[in-house]
């Protein structure tokens, strides 16, 4: 895999219609892309005009289009704490996750999460491909997104550490009292703690995305605006936070052109593209020559 | 004499036993007062409380089983508590 770009944006914008752009572009270029939806309300078929389907398809040569069904994703995820839930209390017949789903899902910090989990599928199972491009949701639901690996970090560092002086003083009473004392359940040494290994097992999954969030060289995030006040506030509130994430925009890109509307240039969007407004029905030329006039002298591809 | 040396060996262990069982107490209750508080915390979001993100209380909860029992049972005993309190200071 080359390069992971990200849309970023205030809703309607049109970042799914740059990043089917960008897209098509590079698949039209010879690469192989792989493009994602994570936006709960997606829109990719409409604007490759292709009918709505389930999972991914080769929507034209060599770009592969996945809109990403995040209640797929969660329910996997519960189906799995609930399987191994019951391999360990198989007394629990009572214990539901199933019915519990719905309260599940709209817990504040799960949507993010099922996003972030869908992105660790899109990563690894498409990492033959040369480009992946992911069109984003809203602004507040991708800063919560992109933030939480940071976030969840830091928690697993301090609970892990937590965990260990547990086992500390468990074998503290152990070498006392003699290792029956406690439990079978009980683990008395770091490998057989299944809490430990399971912070680690979720520690090494935020490191994963930490990595990729950060990495400067192959991600690259390319904020979408428009010609109003409040589309172009809104920009700098996702760069001013993405900063506090030691995230860079890469490219500011002002969409739908006006001429009436007069850009400030400033330190948080020093490097932008204008891109015209375009009428509908939009071909698929016309997307992949706005691409080509946006990439250059930005992208080397 | 020989006796009289057994005797203090034995009560010396004895001592030596005590203060074994008072220093390993208190760490117990650390440990116990741990336990809690860790199970606590990571199921917190589930419980209502501020928390870490969700996922890591969903994440662990298939292995929090001996650390959910200990928290039950503090939680009664907490009931008990304020019960005595509640009574001492006659609300």
């Amino acid at each position: 895999m080359k390069d992971i770009f990200f849309f970023l944006g205030k809703g309607g914008v049109g970042k799914s219609t740059l990043s089917v752009s960008l897209s098509l572009y590079l698949s039209k270029k010879g690469f192989k892309v792989f493009l994602a939806s994570i936006d709960p309300a997606h829109n990719l078929c409409d604007i490759l005009k292709t009918k709505p389907f389930k999972g991914i398809k080769e929507v034209v040569k060599n770009l592969w289009v996945e809109e990403v069904d995040l209640d797929i994703y969660l329910k996997k995820y519960l189906k799995d704490i609930k399987d191994k839930t019951y391999q360990t209390y198989s007394y629990l017949n009572i214990f539901n996750l199933d019915k519990m789903f719905n309260i599940i899902k709209l817990t504040p910090g799960m949507e993010e999460f099922a996003c972030l989990y869908a992105l660790k599928d899109i990563l690894s199972l498409h990492s033959d491909k040369d480009f992946i491009v992911i069109d984003t949701p809203p602004t507040a639901l991708t800063l919560r997104i992109l933030g939480l690996p940071f976030v969840t970090q830091r928690w697993l560092e301090q609970l892990s550490f937590w965990r260990q002086k547990i086992l500390d003083r468990r074998n503290m009473v152990a070498h006392i009292k003699g290792k029956e004392y406690f439990d079978n359940q009980i683990a008395l040494n770091k490998d057989d703690d299944k809490v430990l290994n399971e912070l680690i097992v979720q520690q090494k999954h935020m490191d994963f995305f930490a990595k990729i969030f950060l990495n400067k060289e192959s991600t690259h995030y390319l904020l979408v605006i428009n010609p109003d006040e409040l589309s172009v506030k809104e920009g700098k509130r996702i760069s001013k936070s993405l900063r506090g994430l030691d995230i860079e925009i890469k490219l500011v890109l002002l969409n739908k052109r006006s001429k009436n509307f007069r850009f400030k240039r400033d330190g948080l969007f020093s490097n932008f593209k204008e891109i015209p407004l375009l009428k509908d029905p939009i071909e698929k030329e016309e997307l992949i020559k706005i691409a080509s006039e946006w990439t250059k002298d930005v992208f080397k591809f | 004499m020989k006796k009289l040396l057994t005797d203090i060996k034995k009560g010396l262990s004895l001592f030596a036993q005590g203060f074994k069982q008072a220093s390993i107490e208190h760490i117990e209750r650390e440990l116990l007062e741990m336990e809690n508080g860790f199970c606590l915390i990571v199921l917190s979001s589930l419980t209502g409380i501020c928390a870490p993100p969700p996922f890591i209380g969903l994440s662990l909860l298939p292995y929090l089983g001996p650390e959910i029992e200990i928290m039950l049972k503090k939680s009664k005993n907490l009931d008990d508590k304020l019960a005595q309190w509640s009574d001492l200071v006659d609300l």
